[in-house]
């Protein structure tokens, strides 16, 4: 790496304008496994602006999760670094939100708390907190759930917590790991609706791992494609649905013909993966 | 046990919650019918199986004058007593010692051979070295019921912090929390579940030990009555004392129930 990129002392670095805000360099994890070892990323190297919604696609076993984990702090890497607005990644930290496919709420705690954990563990005094969780919550429609707990919501409102609960913290990306993939179809389409309006709100930087292709087109500002076995990155295409329009026309954008194209591209790059193997 | 049945419709989850009731009285019926019908035509001498009349007149013997000198209440409040103190003793010992297993590998390598050891061991199998070492007042008494609550209550704490989702873990960590935070707000809460599972397994045990822990030379306690009916053939005293035991431990686990479905409401859903 370049020594700009190193910051000078622990707290602030000066992200100096060649800096990228998110950057994996040459990053490998491998796992050990009952057959040897297994490489899970193999020199992927991605980086992106801030507020950009990268969104990753690829078969199974290409090492989305892998990828994204090593972001979210939750793995280290083998070799080469995740750097965040040029600060390498120690390990998990509150300036980086997660939400999983499945929401990993706490079902011991009211919608409110859950909502509020992240400022709870972190000392925020009692008063910002609770008008930080109800100016939250009202944005998703689940003030008037507030005390109720989470197995008494619906998927998609479990799924809009997990989101809010991340957020709450202002992170510096959100990390989303198929936040969707258990959604039934209509929900799914709403909570990306919701998802777009949130990132065009709060300009948040967004890591989105999807298997539906269409989704990520339709979402991302950037497709990754990552191919399986090892776990590599094949593209990165810019693309423009996200920023595009102010008041879309979801239906209109699917079917565009520019739409169409780029999603059967990226299908296309995904075929090639797996037919190389 | 929720957990690896995971999310069902809540009509299904229904159907095995709620008991039938008809089913359930017409089964006590007909064997109480049976009961009469054997006892009543003297095919069953009331030696072995007091009858209704019998049975009753021993209760209402054992409420009036009480046993031995001593007020039925008394007995029952004896057993009561040592059951409260073994098991919650137990309990709590061993809850805190198997969360602190589940936490700390170093703590599980150095306690689980004695927990792991202690747990299948028959009771009545150490009841004579008890006696040995602590004479036959109440210390053996309740150390026996201690020792029976105590690893299994350590045994499902430990096994709770272990099924501790990992993923809600991962949040919490990825939200800010610090690790005793972690403890206290998903991992301490995440266990409940096993915690009490543990603790009515616990407190079915304990009972069944009372007994056993009564007979040491003891003079006191509802087991010791049905103990000492039994040598004089008291058939109905037997079946009284019995009938005590079982409805008291019975009441005891339905508090457990109703405790944990306010506590641990998450639980199953």
């Amino acid at each position: 790496m370049s020594s700009p990129n190193l910051p000078a002392d622990g707290e602030r670095a000066s992200p100096a304008s060649n800096t990228p805000f998110v950057e994996f360099s040459g990053l490998c994890v491998d796992f050990a496994s009952s057959d040897g070892v297994v490489v899970a990323l193999d020199r992927a190297s991605l980086s992106f602006e801030e507020g950009a919604f990268v969104c990753i696609v690829g078969p199974s076993g290409c090492g989305k999760t892998t990828l994204i984990q090593t972001l979210a702090g939750f793995l280290r890497p083998t070799r080469g670094s995740v750097r965040l607005a040029g600060r390498a990644i120690e390990g998990p930290g509150a300036d980086r939100g997660f939400v999983f496919q499945a929401p990993a709420l706490f079902p011991w705690m009211s919608v409110a708390k859950n909502a509020g954990f992240g400022l709870m563990v972190r000392g925020e005094p009692r008063s910002q907190r609770e008008a930080a969780v109800e100016k939250s919550l009202r944005l998703v429609g689940l003030w008037d759930f507030r005390n109720r707990y989470p197995y008494e919501l619906s998927g998609g409102m479990q799924q809009r917590l997990a989101i809010v609960r991340a957020l709450i913290n202002d992170p510096k990306v959100l990390l989303m790991d198929e936040p969707f993939g258990a959604l039934d179809a209509l929900t799914r389409e709403q909570m990306q609706e919701e998802l777009h309006a949130i990132w065009r709100r709060t300009k948040k930087t967004i890591v989105f791992i999807t298997h539906s292709v269409e989704e990520a087109v339709y979402l991302g500002t950037e497709v990754v494609v990552m191919s399986p076995r090892p776990g590599r990155i094949v593209a990165c295409l810019p693309v423009p649905f996200a920023r595009d329009a102010e008041q879309r026309d979801v239906r209109a954008v699917k079917s565009s013909p520019e739409f169409v194209a780029i999603r059967e591209r990226v299908l296309d790059l995904i075929w090639r993966t797996a037919d190389a193997r | 046990m929720s957990r690896a049945v995971g999310r069902k419709p809540s009509t299904a989850s229904r159907r095995f919650a709620l008991r039938d009731w008809r089913f359930t009285v017409l089964s006590v019926a007909i064997i109480a019918a049976a009961w009469v019908e054997l006892t009543s035509s003297g095919r069953v001498s009331d030696l072995f199986l007091p009858g209704p009349a019998l049975l009753w007149s021993g209760l209402v013997d054992l409420v009036e004058h009480g046993y031995k000198n001593r007020p039925l209440g008394v007995e029952v409040l004896f057993s009561l007593e040592r059951v409260f103190i073994g098991f919650g003793t137990g309990a709590i010992f061993g809850t805190v010692l198997g969360l602190a297993m589940g936490y700390y590998r170093r703590v599980d390598a150095v306690c689980s051979p004695y927990v792991e050891f202690l747990r299948p061991l028959p009771q009545l199998a150490y009841l004579v070295l008890l006696i040995a070492w602590f004479g036959i007042g109440e210390a053996p008494k309740i150390i026996l019921l201690f020792l029976t609550a105590f690893p299994v209550a350590a045994v499902a704490a430990r096994d709770g912090v272990r099924n501790t989702s990992r993923v809600r873990i991962l949040a919490a960590r990825s939200l800010g929390a610090a690790d005793w935070q972690i403890f206290r707000y998903v991992i301490f809460p995440s266990a409940l579940t096993d915690i009490f599972t543990g603790a009515r397994l616990a407190l079915g045990l304990v009972y069944a030990t009372l007994i056993a822990a009564e007979i040491i030379a003891g003079s006191t306690g509802i087991g010791w009555m049905v103990f000492d009916a039994g040598r004089f053939l008291r058939s109905d005293y037997v079946f009284v004392g019995i009938g005590i035991i079982g409805l008291t431990g019975l009441a005891l686990d339905r508090f457990f129930v109703a405790l944990e479905r306010r506590i641990v409401h998450w639980a199953g859903k």
